[in-house]
């Protein structure tokens, strides 16, 4: 019987300060065999572990359509997520994934596409925006709204100015507190909404960030006239082992890990607790 | 798997735990069901406790600093280090601190080995910080210094009484009582300044002022009187009732901020209890008035007739395993097993018999003195199984005082803040690694059996003891613990006609057996003064902060932050804010706030209630954000010198 | 011999099997424990048995969840190596009550699925169950109420009635077929008369169990969001989340993982039982707890136990009837579950009086 708790050894190819307090890292498996068979949705986490500080969840932010390596996104909050800050180009951890379900790509094939992210949201949505680059013909209008806290605060910062500069997509940002660099939009990301024009019937809405930011874009959605199941978003909760058994990301019967981590509205309105 | 039956370390309640074990290790914990107290019942901490055995932070082998570093040492390298060192002091250049985590064996043997080797009455532990006023108050009062109650009486009791103590967080077997005598018919008193999970299910729930309790117990001792509701038997009324004269229902009103109707409705409570029940905890002790204020609650059962019927007395709520047990081993200065005073001939002959050298004349230093003594008069100390940096008031100057000693032994089972000042640290065997006795805080003496064998390279404490004493060149010789328990029942005479097979039972035995304890009319009433705080909110510290513990504290949190699942219940400290206080601090909960008093400043998070008094903000002990005992008031209380840790002023600011 | 067939035996002469069983594997079983209460554990030979016990207080779900676990062994390293620690030791568990079968059966479903949680497979695979029709039930038993026993049909490998000098053996498994074929002589087909016998027993220990925990209501009540905010408010001041419920539950399974260092380069990854009613349970690295409150957390534990989604999803109610939640619940009798389900049946239930007014008016 496979061993379900036992981790896969990666070593970091890369690391990139995307703001004060968060990284993004490059990784692949040392098991050759192993990372040439690994594959992964968008959407999908995996759990990694730093040996002896204890293991996370961490939504993969790479391109599924680019194998070799993948990446995730670490703000520092905890034993585990500064640990990993400590790292170095080179240093080994475990790793477990792809675990959770993931965005529908093909399903939403042929339609419009509206990202809305807060924060530390984008990342796990980049896992999602670079392949429909990647099958942009089979993508209609494609927008992107991102919302930070700061202008330093924003993650991306380089493939932000790459997606802006495309002319396939429409990306809007804005930011809580400006400073002197910033001369876009200062607010929350809701009210970016005001600037677009999207066809909620020809529309898919992804949107990630923290709870409050996801409660107030699910409000504005709906009263822009978007069905349940087009509004499609991540739950989060304290999570451990990642495959439905140590009960700490339950809500209600659904188990984040493995039912999710993404959820339609049409899903999430009907849990006992959110 | 094996279940090893034994004793829950976590507070002073003392449930009845087995410990699965498997091979080397302890697995986990399953409550007893046939225990006559928890009856099956564990709180958070006894459930979750047991992580600390194997922690990776367990000390293994002795280590000595050499150049500001820690180095591994055999233990025959660390005991002749420590043993000569030792000598080289005056005695009372010496202080021992002893442990209330530590068994009642292993407390026996460093008073011993304090008094008759190291000859020095300088010997104390960490209930000094919590529990002395019940020490110096009772013994005089009622001749014994422990409940006069057990938790079971709680079933009994019509009137709960609950002061200064907050049970069902802290320790919660009381708690447990405490809730199932409510939802019983039983009326409930709260007299706390916070609103409690507890004062929820209260009949009555009186906030006083902190630092108050002294005046409103005094005014309704008086009322009691006046009103000629005392009984009988109580002896001394005439000159206690000339002595409160000046405690009127206005003027309490006016000190503790209890209106004088409230006080009447807890008079008529009170005097209208069958069987009256107090319990009380740091609440009440740790302020000047503390042993006044335990006084003072002495004085309300006896005069209300509530000393030594079923159902009726006093509890102290000890927040250690064995704080009772510690002080009933004489691990106190001045203070000899069975609370009789150093002067008190009789008994110094009958411990001096036991002892390998000649009892010390005069009385010692306490704890809070011994650090204030630190680097003039104590040179060096040797402190076991207390983390003083953590539980001392004004931590800042507890660790500068250690700072000033020429040696420091530290012997505990992790390298805390305080062990890595030391210049010797010795690692010792936890609960579950050793065999002895705790008493709980209802005087209930249960045995404590090795489960395992010790962590790396560690000793039990009454091993060390010996070993440290044989080096010291004392005659002190025992197999095992059920030999230092036979003496003790020979030199303690509360403990007489126990056997060490007697503690084998569910739920070991209570003292005394041989004798009876002292009845009402054996009782003395004791004026009770009212000494205000040393601090009182001023323009620079307009604030009254009161520090207690949090939900998962076991007194401070040394031991259960090093379990990850307590640690995780109660990551960090809270700063409760009045809701009209917030509003002009422009504060809200989850922001920040700057704490300062005059000893230093600490930052925490904000909870913004009702739950406490206007003007009043109260901070929870520490973990690892940030040591609250930096702020707590470190002058002692005059007589049992328990520092004024509950109450003390304080500036809240926006951080 | 076939799977649900039933025999009888002597009791010595299948004492006497089971004490064979030792050569392959541990024999625990209940045994007189140090305080006089019974306790499962390890035996040397059958006769360290005492099969006169009611159930132990602390289930034997430490024979396959123990309280800590360990997982894996590491060593750090440039390239770090792990060992699995995973037990797959054979056991058989003798004398275990329905109740604790019933949690048993529970776990298999939950451990297994897409994701086959191997420490518990592997060492329930290699786990024999010879469970004691329960004739001797604690005054806080209800297995009644939740099909949990005293007898169960299926889920065991043998499950034994004692007949005095003799038992009657239920053969639930191929297992249990390869025990009893060791048996050379002495096993005989039950009778009609034993069959009524087995009968006769049921139904006298059934009369004897005292709470109830009529649950179908309670599932309603909680399915539909139907319980007042200030039950579950009154319900969160009384609890002391001891955790005590989830540790002693036969059904609850949630556990916690942690790294320990044994050495500076050596440690090992543990899981550790934890328990929905500690706010750490949900509590982020942020700070953010979803479950802050008491009231949430035992809103969360009943909607596990008794919502139709979880009926649903595990095919009965999260409840054996052991009763042991009543014994730990520090809020003694407030909050175990049968309490909980009589205070959640009263709830939304007209007053008589409007019922009257309600009838009238119509």
């Amino acid at each position: 019987m496979e061993n379900l708790y036992l981790p896969q050894l990666a070593v970091i190819d890369q690391i990139v300060d995307e703001t004060p307090d968060t990284k993004t890292f490059t990784l692949h498996f040392l098991d050759e065999r192993y990372n040439k068979a690994f594959s992964y949705k968008p959407g999908q986490f995996v759990e990694v572990s730093v040996f002896g500080k204890g293991e996370a969840p961490f939504g993969l932010c790479s391109n599924p359509l680019r194998k070799g390596n993948f990446r995730i996104t670490v703000r520092a909050t905890g034993t585990v997520t500064n640990a990993l800050h400590e790292a170095k180009v080179g240093d080994v951890f475990g790793v477990r994934g792809p675990l959770g379900n993931s965005f529908p790509f093909e399903e939403v094939m042929g339609h419009d596409i509206l990202i809305v992210a807060g924060g530390i949201g984008l990342p796990p949505l980049r896992s999602l925006i670079e392949p429909i680059f990647d099958k942009r013909n089979k993508f209609g209008e494609f927008t992107i709204l991102y919302g930070a806290r700061t202008p330093t605060d924003r993650v991306y910062k380089d493939a932000l100015e790459e997606w802006a500069a495309r002319d396939d997509v429409r990306l809007l940002q804005t930011v809580d507190r400006a400073d002197e660099t910033w001369t876009g939009p200062v607010g929350v990301v809701t009210t970016l909404f005001e600037k677009i024009k999207v066809d909620p019937k020809r529309t898919f809405a992804f949107t990630c960030g923290p709870p409050i930011m996801i409660r107030f874009v699910i409000q504005d959605l709906l009263a822009m006239g978007f069905a349940d199941d087009h509004i499609i978003s991540t739950l989060e909760r304290y999570m451990k082992c990642g495959v439905g058994k140590c009960g700490h990301c339950a809500i209600g019967h659904k188990y984040i890990c493995v039912d999710g981590p993404v959820f339609s509205w049409r899903q999430i309105k009907v849990l006992p607790e959110r | 798997m094996s279940k090893v039956l034994t004793t829950c370390p976590f507070c002073g309640c003392g449930c009845g735990v087995l410990l699965a074990v498997e091979g080397e290790r302890v697995l986990g914990v399953a409550p007893q069901r046939r225990h006559p107290v928890s009856r099956g019942t564990l709180c958070v901490k006894g459930w979750n406790g047991h992580q600390i055995i194997h922690h990776p932070g367990r000390l293994r082998r002795p280590l000595i600093k050499k150049n500001g570093k820690f180095q591994e040492a055999s233990w025959e390298a660390a005991i002749a280090l420590v043993a000569k060192t030792l000598k080289s002091f005056d005695p009372t250049g010496i202080g021992v601190v002893g442990s209330t985590k530590c068994t009642n064996e292993d407390s026996y043997l460093l008073m011993k080995l304090a008094r008759g080797v190291l000859g020095t009455d300088n010997v104390d532990t960490g209930a000094r910080f919590y529990q002395a006023p019940t020490l110096h108050a009772l013994s005089a009062q009622l001749g014994f210094a422990a409940a006069t109650a057990s938790l079971t009486d709680i079933e009994e009791a019509d009137v709960l009484l609950v002061v200064g103590a907050n049970p069902k967080e802290q320790s919660a077997k009381a708690g447990s009582y405490v809730l199932w005598a409510a939802r019983h018919g039983a009326k409930v008193v709260v007299v706390d300044p916070r609103e409690t999970e507890l004062s929820h299910f209260a009949t009555l729930h009186l906030r006083p002022k902190p630092g108050s309790d002294v005046v409103w117990l005094n005014a309704l001792c008086n009322w009691l009187i006046r009103s000629n509701r005392q009984v009988a038997e109580a002896r001394g009324v005439n000159a206690l009732a000339k002595a409160l004269e000046s405690f009127t229902p206005d003027s309490a009103a006016q000190l503790s901020g209890i209106p004088s109707e409230q006080l009447a409705r807890l008079g008529e409570t009170v005097s209208g209890a069958q069987r009256l029940l107090v319990l009380y905890g740091n609440g009440v002790t740790q302020q000047a008035s503390g042993t006044e204020a335990v006084k003072a609650l002495v004085n309300l059962l006896v005069l209300t007739g509530n000393i030594g019927r079923p159902g009726a007395g006093l509890l102290p709520l000890h927040p250690a395993n064995n704080m009772q047990g510690v002080l009933d081993m004489g691990l106190a200065p001045g203070f000899l097993p069975g609370f009789a005073r150093l002067e008190d001939r009789e008994a110094a002959s009958c411990l001096g018999k036991v002892l390998p050298s000649a009892l010390p004349k005069k009385p010692g230093l306490t704890l809070g003195e011994m650090l204030q003594a630190a680097g003039d008069q104590i040179k060096a100390m040797y402190v076991v199984g207390e983390n003083l940096v953590w539980d001392a008031p004004n931590s800042g100057a507890a660790k500068a005082a250690l700072e000033r000693l020429d040696f420091l032994v530290v012997q505990d089972l992790f390298l805390t803040e305080t062990a890595e000042l030391a210049h010797v640290v010795l690692p010792a065997c936890s609960y579950a690694e050793k065999e002895g006795t705790f008493t709980n805080l209802e005087r209930r003496i249960q045995r404590v059996r090795a489960a395992i064998p010790p962590v790396g390279e560690a000793k039990p404490d009454w091993e060390i003891f010996l070993t440290l004493a044989k080096k010291l060149a004392a005659r002190m010789a025992y197999r095992s613990p059920a030999d230092v328990f036979a003496e003790i029942a020979t030199v303690n005479p509360w403990y007489q006609g126990i056997s060490y097979q007697d503690l084998n039972r569910p739920g070991g035995v209570q003292w005394p057996v041989a004798r009876p304890l002292p009845s009402l009319a054996d009782a003395k009433l004791l004026a009770a003064r009212y000494v205000p705080p040393s601090e009182f909110p001023d323009q620079n510290y307009p604030f009254t902060l009161v520090i207690g513990r949090g939900r998962v504290h076991r007194v401070s949190g040394t031991l259960v932050s090093r379990s990850f699942t307590l640690a995780k219940e109660y990551p960090e400290g809270v700063l409760e804010v009045n809701t009209d206080d917030a509003k002009e601090l422009g504060l809200r909960s989850g922001w920040k706030a700057r704490v300062t008093t005059p000893r230093g400043t600490i930052e925490r998070t904000v909870q913004v209630t009702r739950g406490v008094p206007p003007k009043v903000v109260f901070a929870s002990l520490h973990y690892k954000d940030g040591l609250t005992n930096v702020l707590a008031n470190d002058k002692l209380e005059q007589q049992s010198k328990i520092p004024e840790m509950k109450v003390c002023a304080a500036r809240v600011e926006v951080a | 011999m076939k799977v649900g067939q039933k025999y009888t035996i002597d009791k010595q002469a299948f004492l006497a099997v089971l004490d064979s069983l030792r050569k392959g594997a541990k024999l625990i079983g209940p045994t007189p424990g140090p305080d006089g209460d019974v306790v499962f554990r390890e035996v040397a030979s059958v006769a360290e048995f005492t099969f006169d016990y009611v159930n132990e207080f602390d289930p034997v779900k430490r024979f396959l969840i123990p309280h800590r676990q360990d997982l894996f062994r590491f060593t750090l390293g440039k390239r770090p190596t792990f060992e699995p620690l995973v037990d797959s030791s054979p056991q058989v568990l003798c004398g275990i009550r329905s109740c604790d079968v019933k949690g048993i059966l529970h776990w298999d479903k939950f451990f297994s699925g897409t994701y086959l949680d191997n420490y518990y497979l592997e060492k329930r695979a290699n786990t024999t169950i010879i469970s004691v029709a329960c004739n001797k039930p604690l005054d806080t038993c209800f297995c009644i109420c939740c099909d949990g026993g005293p007898w169960l049909e299926a889920g065991f490998d043998l499950q034994l009635t004692d007949f005095g000098d003799r038992y009657l053996i239920h053969v639930g498994s191929k297992k249990g077929i390869a025990i009893l074929e060791k048996i050379k002589k002495g096993l005989v087909a039950a009778t009609q008369e034993d069959l009524q016998r087995r009968k006769e027993l049921m139904a006298k220990c059934d009369s004897q169990m005292v709470p109830t925990a009529y649950v179908a209501k309670a599932i309603i009540q909680i399915t539909n969001n139907r319980v007042r905010e200030e039950l579950w408010e009154e319900m969160g001041f009384e609890c002391f989340s001891c955790g005590g419920c989830t540790h002693v539950c036969p059904v609850c399974t949630c556990y916690d993982v942690a790294d320990y260092m044994e050495s500076p380069t050596c440690g090992v990854r543990l899981r550790c039982w934890d328990s929905c009613q500690y706010s750490g349970f949900t509590r982020e690295a942020s700070g953010h707890n979803p479950r802050e409150k008491t009231k949430e957390r035992i809103k969360r534990r009943f909607y596990h136990k008794l919502s139709y989604a979880y009926v649903k999803l595990d095919g009965h109610q999260g409840c054996v009837g052991c009763g042991r939640c009543i014994t730990v619940c520090e809020a003694i009798g407030l909050l175990d579950l049968p309490a909980v389900v009589k205070r959640l049946r009263r709830e939304g239930q007209p007053e008589p009086e409007q019922l009257g007014a309600q009838r009238h008016s119509s």
